[in-house]
């Protein structure tokens, strides 16, 4: 795969002809195309039932929007005013009680940051802890976000493939779906600097057994230059009884090593908001607190505020209950029509997404060629993208094509795979339902 | 609520961050590569001018005149702005480089700005609060190594930014005209600044701290300067253009200059203007060839920016334009234009827009503050935008105990930074020395002022005028006489000349929330 260093180096050589605008070498060598605008366009123009994009497109809970209402409105107490770099003292307030009573140990203001969304506080995560040349490693397919900020701060990935995402033994369930641990300790090197594990994981749903993690956390032991980063987002999503969410920072020794991450905008379907936080040991969190200083000083405080607000009154309401039933429903749903419409979905235990593999459907190709393969902006070229296209038109209902949430060496495994949302409203969902099983009446599928 | 700001030191080398409660609380040892953040970050949590003087205001109880930004709540037209777009729906994530709705209106209004077509896709990208798109323009613009000029004192922001972008900050000071008051760039000084390195000069005005709006003549001179540089790009922050108050000063669009549109990044935010620092929306607008690196970024820095806030103000930067104020009074329409029951309103004050409305208020605010350091022995120095003024403290003479102390932030003391503490500490009144927004060469160019803002209710500004008052009687009292007859001969002809009505500067009326 070519290394971020040498993207790097080439776009200096079309510098030298227009000097005056050429912009920061590694900002250049980020990919241009985005694979979420072009589906969401594809979407648009084939009037598609849009189940690429991870948000939800029900309305958010009336007691959070309130919250806000009241926060903005309630002029007198400043809230509209700067909030301060790592959180507004109502927000921090809230997140530590909160945390504490999950994690049954003592959190403090001193172990919480807020950053402008999730995706905020990892971008604070590598702008801290990582320089040029440290490697990143994570478990595939990935959310593609943790890629890209690794080739923005020079830093090399290694990509530790689940097993049984396809193939002849492919899981029905993501219980199914294997982690290497061999392959885990092989891919860790002394420059490694940061392991980030995501539970439940986007995109294959898999909730992380205690088990898995325990055997995750023997690894990390052995090399003690190595940061954790426990993306946690879909926390609240788990919907299996059977399934519990593991925090990765609780077991024996992680603590000092793992900063985790989550997001105010998932757990309240706001993702617009953009509140996310990290919690973890003070000589992990403060200097975070200082990264977003100076990257962005703060979040948007009047929305920090209504999130303290909303953290305070949603257990009482019973939210987090009803929020993991009414999601079990709608993955039930999909998965049923898909399932029907030949797609091999992968029963996802928690998260927001289900997996699917399209190599039976008839208008797929032939395989990805090997050098769409290497280049993220080519994903146009690729198998899962032209089936998407072609579900897309024959169907009606949009999938994402996941090449970009694999490394380049192991990306030929995403070729028949899509991913589907299930957090959508009802009427959505069974539309969506709807327009598979008439196209597997008509033998489109 | 402090400002957590700090100061560049120039230095690439490698440092290890000691975090709050020390790496030895972890069991590993002090010094553990664990806890070692890259060498760009160290320094960040180091004790600070805010910090320190932050802390001061807390434990002093003394009139806060520091912080830069407003104590009194949003107007009313920003607050219903707010409210509606909390009932659309508009709560999911938008477009990364900006929800459009917003980037429309801003495209609109930037076109007519810079007298030209201003495209709200390729042109515009809306970040966290006009930081951010300060930080974002130098990470897309900088290589490490690179040079960023700096007109000095400056907000010192800009220092820790450059630095996080692997650059380094060369500064420019400005000089201080003794009998005027004014400040002034030195064009040859800034030319002997440039080397091959010099990528980017960083404008701004209105000016943080001094409170100077560029003159025409003066931004056609800049343009000159950069025009002979062919390597040179410009960020033009203009947070405070809204804010020019000063009688025949107008904000100049730096990239609305001839040539200058290519070479040039323009930030500014709706925080200053709004009075809505806390819903950090911020934008830069330029040529595609610089903002697409910025809108690459976007997505990898936190996706986008807060929708409904954008959906807010995309209602209220327009609803500024209308005549929804009574000049000296209050919001008398709301933002659909109905009439508010019992709002004050002066008879035969005429209705005008916000940005007219702000700018007569903060005038007034601006001739209270230098009525009030006056009467503190401190001379203001003109100020024509903003909301800062410079105060020059000579008359005043330091206790030796505060001259002589060390604090965690200011380890050497200097006059500047001793006076400040003295003030609030014994006298009720927080200023800001100015020696910090030097950098560390030039900090005696501050010695003998300080920074003073007037981002402030009525009320907050009569207490510190009290203090001020009655300090300045009792420790400056032969300065403090002479700096309000003077004042009091500026009232005078500007009571007498016609203009003053027009601005609404005579006239007085609380601001502010009920």
């Amino acid at each position: 795969m070519p290394c971020a260093k040498s993207l790097a180096r080439a776009p200096l050589a079309r510098a030298a002809s227009n000097a005056l605008h050429a912009p920061n070498a590694r900002l250049a060598s980020l990919p241009r195309s985005n694979v979420f605008a072009a589906c969401t366009k594809m979407a648009g123009d084939h009037g598609a039932v849009n189940l690429g994009q991870g948000f939800p497109s029900w309305p958010v809970p009336q007691f959070v929007l309130d919250a806000a209402a009241a926060s903005i409105r309630d002029s007198e107490a400043g809230f509209n005013q700067y909030s301060r770099p790592g959180g507004h003292p109502l927000l921090l307030d809230a997140i530590a009680r909160f945390t504490a009573s999950r994690f049954r140990r003592p959190i403090s203001e001193e172990n919480v940051t807020v950053a402008a969304g999730a995706q905020g506080a990892i971008s604070n995560v590598f702008a801290t802890f990582c320089a040029e040349g440290d490697e990143v490693v994570f478990i595939e397919p990935a959310f593609e976000m943790y890629s890209r900020m690794a080739a923005m701060h020079g830093c090399h990935v290694r990509g530790v493939p689940l097993g049984n995402v396809t193939g002849a033994s492919v899981a029905s369930t993501s219980e199914q779906l294997t982690l290497d641990i061999p392959a885990l300790e092989a891919a860790i090197t002394p420059r490694t600097r940061l392991l980030i594990l995501n539970t439940p994981h986007n995109p294959t749903g898999k909730v992380f057994s205690r088990a898995e993690y325990e055997a995750v956390a023997s690894v990390v032991r052995r090399h003690p230059r190595l940061l954790v980063l426990s993306d946690d987002v879909y926390e609240f999503m788990v919907l299996e009884a059977s399934l519990e969410h593991v925090h990765f920072a609780l077991l024996p020794g992680m603590w000092e090593r793992t900063i985790s991450t989550f997001s105010a905008g998932k757990t309240f379907s706001c993702t617009g908001w953009r509140v996310g936080y990290c919690i973890g040991p003070p000589e992990l969190i403060a200097p975070l607190t200082s990264t977003q200083s100076i990257v962005s000083f703060c979040a948007a405080a009047p929305l920090e505020v209504a999130i303290a607000r909303s953290i305070d009154a949603a257990e009482a309401l019973g939210y987090f209950d009803s929020l993991a039933a009414s999601l079990r429903h709608k993955r039930d749903e999909l998965v049923a029509a898909l399932g029907a419409a030949g797609l091999k979905p992968i029963v996802p235990g928690g998260g927001y997404f289900v997996l699917c593999d399209t190599s039976g459907l008839k208008a797929a190709g032939g395989p990805s060629p090997p050098s769409a393969l290497a280049d993220d902006n080519a994903f146009a070229q690729r198998r899962d993208y032209l089936a998407c296209a072609a579900l897309t038109k024959s169907v009606g209902v949009l999938g994402l094509p996941i090449g970009g949430f694999y490394s380049p060496a192991n990306r030929h495994l995403s070729d028949s795979l899509l991913r589907f949302a299930f957090c959508k409203a009802d009427g959505e969902l069974h539309e969506a339902a709807e327009r598979l099983r008439e196209a597997k009446a008509r033998g489109a599928l | 609520m402090e400002r957590i700001s700090w100061r560049g030191r120039g230095l690439l080398g490698v440092a290890l961050v000691q975090g709050v409660g020390g790496l030895a609380s972890s069991g590993a040892p002090v010094g553990h590569p664990r806890g070692q953040a890259a060498h760009r970050l160290a320094g960040a949590d180091a004790p600070t001018v805010w910090s320190e003087f932050g802390a001061l205001a807390r434990e002093t109880g003394a009139v806060n005149l520091g912080q830069g930004f407003p104590d009194w709540a949003p107007p009313q037209f920003v607050l219903e702005a707010g409210m509606q777009a909390m009932s659309r729906n508009c709560h999911q994530y938008t477009r990364t480089a900006g929800h459009p709705p917003l980037t429309s209106v801003l495209a609109r209004r930037y076109s007519a700005h810079l007298e030209r077509q201003i495209d709200p896709t390729a042109e515009i990208a809306v970040t966290v609060g006009a930081s951010q798109a300060l930080f974002l323009t130098l990470q897309a613009l900088v290589n490490p190594g690179d040079e960023v000029l700096v007109i000095e004192p400056t907000f010192d922001l800009y220092y820790g930014q450059i630095r996080v972008a692997g650059a380094t900050a060369v500064g420019v000071p400005m000089d201080l005209d003794a009998a005027s008051g004014e400040w002034h760039l030195d064009m040859a000084r800034l030319d002997a600044a440039v080397t091959a390195r010099t990528r980017v000069l960083i404008l701004n005005s209105p000016h943080n701290p001094t409170g100077k709006v560029f003159s025409r003549d003066e931004m056609l001179a800049l343009a000159d300067f950069v025009r002979a540089h062919p390597r040179l790009l410009v960020i033009s922050d203009e947070v405070y253009k809204y804010t020019v108050h000063g009688h025949g000063s107008s904000h100049v669009h730096f990239a609305a200059l001839p040539a200058m549109y290519d070479r040039t990044v323009t930030v500014s935010s709706a925080g200053k203007t709004f009075s809505v620092t806390g819903w950090q929306v911020g934008w830069a607008v330029g040529p595609p060839a610089l903002i697409a690196p910025m809108q690459a970024y976007l997505p990898l820095a936190q996706f986008c920016v807060a929708t409904p806030l954008q959906e807010a103000l995309s209602l209220a930067l327009d609803a500024a334009d209308r005549p929804l104020f009574a000049l000296g009074g209050e919001q008398v329409r709301t933002l659909t234009g109905d009439a508010i029951d019992g709002a004050a309103r002066a008879d035969g004050a005429p209705l005008v827009d916000y940005y007219s409305w702000r700018r007569a208020q903060y005038a007034r605010k601006r001739e209270a503050l230098a009525d009030a350091l006056s009467a503190g022995g401190i001379r203001p120095l003109p100020c024509a935008g903003g909301f800062f003024t410079m105060g020059e403290t000579s008359s005043i003479s330091v206790p030796d105990e505060y001259m002589r102390a060390s604090t965690a932030a200011a380890p050497s003391m200097r006059r500047d930074w001793a006076l400040c503490r003295y003030l609030a500490i014994e006298h009720g009144v927080l200023l800001i020395p100015a020696s910090p927004f030097f950098s560390r060469e030039e900090h005696e160019r501050g010695a003998a002022l300080v920074r003073v803002a007037f981002c402030k209710t009525d009320e907050t500004l009569e207490r510190a005028a009290e203090r001020l008052g009655t300090f300045g009687s009792a420790h400056a009292p032969a300065a403090a006489a002479q700096l309000m007859a003077a004042r009091a001969a500026v009232r005078a002809a500007r009571a007498a000349a016609p203009q003053a009505q027009a601005q609404g500067v005579a006239v007085r009326v609380p601001m502010g929330g009920k």
